[in-house]
């Protein structure tokens, strides 16, 4: 797909899986949105290709207001999602397994926050940022913000932890991470405050980590506990597709291990046009490390970047299954760095100058005086 | 709002000298907004193509004298590649007079003010006209005095006769001078960046190791950063861990050996 135009118009699509839901549950398929976003998407792909379309770095100013909006548009609908299955579960009796489907497609719904949040606390104005925090403390995410700056600071640094070695499975990278990103994003927080001579209750943490309570609390109140589990289960998620999703963008890449991936941002990249649409270009990621004020509608695979082998939804998969993601992905990495090196002999053969051979021999001249 | 870099919004107009000299200026100073090698070769070229140049090589380099000379060699190379194999298959590198001559001196200098006195100098030289550098500029950049210091050399070249040519790259050594210098401190930066990644260090963890190789110990780190001592030495202990060494003190050897503490 190489269309610009197309593509600025079908960034609404970050909005299909929450109209998936909903329609779902109307013509009794509360799976609709699990099944879109793991079979019919991977197969999509094959229909519709990668995503070849030029970013919008010139685009007129009106333009570029239709594309700031549609993120807007998003937490807008989100909103009105959330009270509307607060209400199903609280009015509409679905049997065991319906309800254990749209639970899941919940999940997947609320997942696809986060891109739609990561992209919020990126931008300029603080109401996008301030909305992005509260998109992300909807699904028990709030320090989103913070844990994010950090890792932005932490990129291709092999100590840490916010890089996966690629000795570790995903169960335990996204336990791990979990638990050390609240101490991290309040650390982060506490530092700020203490720069700006700002109390504790001022830090934007506080009420954002009370939102999700106050949300659950809803819940239980209105749809007792079957209302409750289901919130629950949204907030367990999410905060796993977060670790999931980093650690499928970071896996195994670090200045000590990958050096040569420095001009890549570390990053794993996947460039399906579906996917680059209903997460507002998310899997671009290797732009986005390297320049993060640019925003979503001006990003663009990196050119001769490493590629995941899969999408997010078909790779997420293969995670699970830590031996079998290992040999995948350790594959794809060979295979780039031999392209890599062959490319980089190509166009200027190492060492083209011959200084190394000067250096030897000018020491080799030093040691014989 | 729209503060991103581009190198392709780098547009130069020809309205007038004034115009044209700020407008270069302009590009060289956003090097420093360039995120990766290919980014900065693209700007280096145009710029260099704006100033009358149509070939360059920038080398950066540690002395020879300093321990890590020979990891250190980091390349911009816009010019004909063949010409860099020639080069470095002939060997001339060790008779290079405009590298000898960027090891001593600071001042640009065009390429037929430099004495050949042999004749594979002679060789070399109409070489390298055949691939872009029939007439030269030499631009020398150094960080400091220092002796274990990272150094530049920008060598421009251009198809005109040395005449012509090297009048009108020497015309513009200011802005050449400005570039070479700029690129320097873009590879020291980078560099720098690199380190830091390599080590996963953070600014905070560096500020320590500045004030640990001031001679500051725990506790006077403590007041000055205004943290508990115990704090600072959970600190220290990272910083360890992340160098994998067992002293302080071998952590900052190695903060120094790759450019990170002053």
């Amino acid at each position: 797909m190489k269309s610009t135009p197309l593509k600025n118009a079908c960034y609404l699509l970050t909005l299909l899986p929450m109209m998936l839901l909903v329609f779902g549950v109307l013509v009794g398929l509360p799976w609709l949105s699990v099944l879109f976003f793991f079979i019919v998407l991977p197969i999509l792909r094959r229909c519709v290709g990668n995503d070849l379309s030029a970013p919008n770095t010139g685009a007129s100013q009106l333009m570029r207001a239709w594309l700031s909006w549609v993120p807007r548009i998003y937490c807008i609908v989100w909103s009105v999602v959330l009270l509307w299955s607060g209400w199903l579960l609280s009015s509409s009796p679905l049997s065991i397994t319906d309800q254990i489907g749209f639970a899941v497609s919940l999940w997947v719904v609320s997942s696809l926050n986060l891109p739609i949040s990561h992209e919020l606390i990126h931008a300029g104005s603080r109401v996008d940022r301030f909305a992005g925090r509260l998109l992300a403390a909807s699904v028990g995410y709030g320090h989103f913000p913070e844990e994010h700056a950090y890792h932005h600071a932490q990129t291709g640094h092999a100590h840490g932890g916010d890089v996966a070695s690629p000795a570790t499975s995903i169960y335990r990278y996204a336990i791990g991470r979990y638990v050390r990103t609240w101490p991290i994003a309040w650390t982060w927080e506490g530092k700020r405050l203490k720069r700006n001579h700002q109390c504790w209750f001022r830090s934007a943490l506080t009420y954002t980590a009370l939102l999700p309570i106050l949300i659950a609390g809803l819940f239980f109140a209105f749809a007792g506990l079957r209302g409750l589990g289901c919130y629950s289960f949204q907030v367990v998620g999410a905060a796993f597709t977060v670790q999931a999703i980093t650690y499928l963008q970071h896996w195994g890449l670090s200045q000590r291990d990958t050096p040569e991936l420095a001009d890549y941002g570390f990053t794993w990249e996947d460039c399906c046009w579906m996917q680059a649409c209903i997460t507002l270009n998310h899997a671009f990621h290797a732009q986005h490390h390297l320049t993060p004020s640019r925003r979503y509608f001006e990003l663009q695979p990196i050119a001769n970047g490493l590629r995941l082998p899969a999408s997010y939804p078909v790779m997420f998969v293969v995670a699970l299954f830590p031996k079998f993601f290992r040999r995948v992905m350790r594959a794809q990495l060979q295979q780039w760095r031999e392209l890599h090196k062959n490319n980089e002999r190509a166009a200027h053969n190492d060492d083209c100058i011959g200084m190394k051979k000067l250096s030897i021999l000018a020491k080799n001249q030093i040691n014989s005086q | 709002m729209h503060s991103q870099f581009n190198v392709d919004s780098i547009i130069f107009t020809n309205m007038d000298s004034r115009q044209d000299n700020t407008n270069v200026m302009d590009a060289i100073a956003s090097l420093t907004q360039c995120q990766t090698e290919s980014e900065a070769l693209t700007l280096t070229t145009t710029i260099v193509h704006q100033l009358g140049g149509t070939s360059f090589v920038y080398v950066t380099l540690l002395p020879p004298e300093s321990p890590l000379s020979e990891e250190s060699y980091r390349y911009l190379i816009g010019c004909d590649p063949a010409w860099c194999n020639t080069y470095c298959k002939h060997m001339w590198m060790m008779n290079d007079p405009f590298l000898a001559y960027a090891r001593t001196h600071s001042a640009p200098i065009v390429g037929s003010k430099i004495k050949r006195s042999t004749p594979g100098q002679h060789t070399m030289l109409n070489t390298a006209s055949d691939y872009g550098f029939r007439s030269g500029l030499i631009v020398p950049t150094h960080t400091c005095m220092d002796a274990d210091k990272r150094l530049g050399l920008l060598y421009i070249g251009s198809d005109l006769v040395p005449e012509s040519g090297e009048s009108l790259l020497l015309q513009h050594r200011v802005q050449f001078g400005a570039l070479g210098i700029e690129l320097l401190l873009w590879w020291n930066r980078r560099l720098e960046q690199q380190a830091m990644r390599k080590f996963s260090l953070i600014e905070e963890e560096l500020e320590l190791l500045e004030l640990l190789k001031t001679g500051k110990v725990a506790n006077e780190i403590a007041a000055i950063l205004d943290l508990k001592t115990t704090a600072v030495y959970r600190k220290l202990n990272t910083i360890k861990e992340k160098f994998n060494v067992d002293k302080i003190h071998d952590a900052i050897v190695m903060a120094m050996a790759a450019g990170l503490l002053v």
